[in-house]
């Protein structure tokens, strides 16, 4: 497939953003912006249950966004890198800031 | 009391449309099946209802709020498509099932000894009890299902999800499930699931909602079994079936399945 529109380039920049479109994938990015958590850790802070935290957090490792580690007898998670990190927190500050 | 309220809903994954103008309504004590052949986008409804695939147009209502806003969401249980290989994760059927009350908080949580009762009602629901300090991987794939069934009744939600919750599960499994929710929704509880087949559960369900190509195709009375799933001697087995080996729940998922 050939195009010259010239923004092809830009289709995983709007995978990124589709995976970080749901305000929980939001707030599981922020609770890790702070550090590695587990999955239990994760469904305490958000009171969402867990297989639903499970399924939002592989929407995030499918996009690149956090990877898991085994820890024992669970899997640690973690952002791949700052990027991300930085991307939301402008996210969450710009639309505050908006709203006043 | 609206439970779920979808309005003209359009989703899908990256390029590919697969809901394209989907309505529905799911009231406080409704049992609702969703139906459909593989691929007509059963899955992804459920799927974008709980947030889990973004919606292109159209809303969706939870309890009475708009999804975005919802986040009251240890009142769901959800229990998810089974998803192949086992971790090997060495948890009791007992500590599988307690995990299921992590989510309430706060006002919600329950005390100690409560917890307790709560997972013994849960698997006693699910025909399970006998199991409770047995390690998950000793249970069959059914009952490793029933258990999965028993960690979401054990946060006593008020809406329980379920996606194709009898594929790949024996006979005897299907019954307690079909047992369990019967009680379920005995207590008031609102159920949705995803079927390939109504099976077992056919006297349960109140409405069957048929999703072809994105849309809905039929809302109603379940229909009458039709075709070869009718005839006697037909197994029921399907080439998904095969794939549903371990697969003790996602408390330590496997990697590499692309979610999106």
């Amino acid at each position: 497939m050939t195009t010259t529109t010239g923004y092809e380039a830009y289709e995983s920049a709007g995978a990124l953003l589709r995976a970080l479109s749901a305000p929980i994938r939001v707030a599981i990015v922020v609770e890790l912006g702070v550090g590695e958590r587990c999955v239990h850790d994760l469904v305490e802070k958000l009171g969402a249950p867990q297989p639903l935290v499970s399924q939002h957090l592989r929407v995030l490792r499918g996009a690149g966004v956090v990877r898991g580690v085994r820890r024992g007898r669970e899997i640690a998670y973690s952002l791949v890198d700052e990027h991300v990190a930085h991307i939301v927190a402008d996210a969450v500050s710009h639309a505050r800031e908006s709203r006043l | 009391m609206s439970v779920v309220e979808v309005s003209h809903l359009a989703a899908g994954y990256d390029g590919r449309e697969v809901l394209h103008d989907v309505s529905l309504s799911v009231t406080a004590g409704d049992v609702v099946a969703i139906l459909g052949a593989n691929g007509s986008g059963k899955s992804t409804l459920i799927r974008t209802i709980l947030g889990l695939v973004p919606s292109r147009r159209g809303e969706i209502h939870l309890f009475g709020t708009p999804q975005q806003r919802f986040r009251r969401w240890e009142r769901i249980g959800y229990v998810p498509q089974r998803l192949g290989a086992g971790s090997g994760v060495p948890a009791t059927v007992g500590e599988v099932v307690a995990s299921g009350l992590l989510a309430r908080r706060g006002v919600f949580r329950f005390p100690g000894a409560a917890d307790k009762a709560a997972v013994r009602d849960a698997l006693t629901a699910v025909g399970l009890l006998d199991r409770i300090g047995d390690p998950v991987t000793t249970l069959s794939g059914g009952q490793q299902q029933r258990t999965l069934i028993a960690r979401a009744l054990a946060g006593r939600p008020d809406l329980l999800v379920l996606d194709e919750p009898n594929a790949g599960v024996d006979a005897a499994s299907q019954e307690a499930f079909a047992a369990a929710l019967t009680r379920f929704a005995g207590d008031g509880g609102t159920v949705l699931l995803v079927l390939h087949e109504l099976g077992p559960l056919r006297p349960l369900i109140g409405r069957a909602v048929v999703v072809h190509d994105g849309r809905i195709a039929y809302e109603g009375t379940p229909p009458e079994p039709a075709g070869h799933h009718a005839e006697p001697d037909h197994e029921h087995l399907h080439p998904h079936a095969e794939q549903l080996k371990a697969g003790i729940c996602e408390w330590a998922p496997t990697e590499g399945t692309k979610a999106y």
